[in-house]
């Protein structure tokens, strides 16, 4: 629960409607507001102050190269105070090496490290394969650090090794390339697709339930209107009562107060160290529908549809739960004040 | 909005996260030795998403997030000097006894 990553979803708008976006980004929503300029900067400003974040400034939507300008600042802004800057795009601009080198050089110059491109079978219906393989290449030419992200479902073709074949047959060198494979999570627009997509397999070797989830707290997210957000996971752009992942609004309060409170909140500590299916367990569900397979989707459904009933169980049993739930001990058999006092910072 | 959630759940102290994670693996690693691996509490399946690209170890070369095994190591205080030094004499056994059964 120690913050790194501060991420900007600079925009919830995107040239695509991919069938998987837990975003439910589309060209639609370009036109509704992006992320206040101001705020960007009071949030890069503040995060100089907290050393842990000293990682990543990360730019995400949305597609956030169709915000060239905050773009641009934001990159500028965040280099300038020394963070690792990285990108999340789609690279619709790379349709030719040229143009894909020229565009990357100029935000390279303004001090982005690092590119992050999304390409799988959902992004096929928008985008030919050479964008990818040009934005690589020009990124590769810059000696940026590169990871291509590839969502999959039950029968994707464009798996790790795929993509790892395709790079291989364009003569690029796979050294320092980093190729992140996940699996669709069921959850915004990705809710309409049809259960039988779901690789059981997969998805239950990829997920353990047993080791908490490592997003909390640890990477944060800022949205357009200036809230916070506890991780960066799928759930959290969910159009139902989700306020439980809201951990502050920068127009109201600085970063630090922001993380310092949510290091202090029970369910925080209780999702990082167990997991929401263990939470789920916990106030007696029985998780049969494969969808709790998904850590995302637990964790959606346990702060919306649950949300009362883990409302009455933390505030009435706030102290038990984070003794015999999070730091597993007995409260009887250990001193209560020596170990209130070795927890304190 | 409604962040009723913030004031509701805070523990109402400050407290170390560190703290509160080693306190937990040491909690975790008393109950279950006797009927689960190290190996299994040790392993992670996500990509360490977080770090920069550079220091990611990748999953399928290794098996584990060589990270996690690193933070979970700090967390509870065991220092890369001391887990060389169970590595050397695992190998030492390894040889001697190794040489014992072919005598």
């Amino acid at each position: 629960m120690i913050t790194k990553t501060l991420a900007f979803m600079v925009t919830y708008g995107c040239n695509f409607k991919c069938a998987h976006c837990s975003v439910s980004s589309e060209p639609k929503l370009l036109a509704k507001q992006a992320l206040f300029e101001k705020l960007m900067l009071k949030a890069i400003d503040e995060a100089y102050y907290i050393p842990s974040i000293k990682v990543i400034i990360l730019f995400t939507g949305g597609e956030p190269t169709l915000k060239p300008r905050l773009l641009k600042k934001g990159i500028k802004y965040a280099a300038e105070k020394g963070f690792i800057v990285r990108l999340v795009t789609n690279a619709w601009w790379a349709s030719s090496e040229e143009g894909a080198l020229e565009f990357l050089k100029e935000l390279q110059e303004l001090g982005l490290n690092e590119l992050n491109v999304s390409f799988d079978d959902f992004h096929k219906h928008f985008i030919k394969e050479s964008n990818m393989i040009y934005a690589v290449k020009a990124a590769l030419k810059l000696e940026m650090k590169v990871a291509i992200a590839t969502t999959i479902h039950k029968y994707s073709e464009m798996r790790k090794e795929h993509i790892r074949k395709m790079l291989s047959n364009n003569g690029i060198d796979l050294t320092n390339i980093y190729i992140l494979e996940d699996h669709f999570q069921p959850l915004g627009r990705a809710k309409n697709l049809s259960d039988s997509l779901i690789d059981e397999e997969y998805v239950s070797k990829r997920y353990r339930a047993d080791l908490g989830c490592k997003r909390i707290l640890e990477d944060i997210v800022v949205h357009p209107d200036g809230k916070v957000t506890v991780c960066c996971g799928h759930a959290i752009f969910e159009p139902e009562d989700v306020d439980y992942y809201i951990i502050g609004y920068l127009d109201k309060e600085d970063l630090e107060t922001i993380i310092k409170r949510a290091q202090r909140n029970v369910l925080y500590w209780w999702l990082y160290l167990k997991e929401p299916q263990a939470i789920l367990k916990y106030l007696g569900y029985g998780l049969k529908d494969k969808k709790f397979l998904f850590p995302c989707y637990s964790c959606f459904y346990l702060m919306s549809k649950c949300k009362n009933e883990l409302y009455d169980v933390l505030t009435k049993r706030k102290e038990t739960i984070f003794y015999e739930e999070i730091l597993q001990v007995k409260p009887e058999s250990k001193d209560i004040k020596e170990l209130l006092r070795s927890l304190s910072s | 909005m409604n962040l009723k959630h913030l004031k509701a759940f805070d523990l109402g102290y400050q407290v170390d996260p560190t703290k509160v994670v080693k306190i937990h693996i040491l909690s975790r690693l008393d109950s279950k030795k006797k009927d689960e691996s190290l190996e299994s509490l040790f392993t992670i399946n996500q990509e360490a998403l977080a770090e920069p690209y550079g220091s990611q170890v990748s999953t399928d070369t290794v098996g584990y997030n060589v990270n996690y095994v690193v933070n979970i190591a700090a967390a509870v205080n065991i220092g890369l000097v001391d887990i060389a030094v169970v590595v050397i004499w695992v190998i030492i056994a390894i040889v001697v006894l190794g040489g014992g059964s072919e005598g």
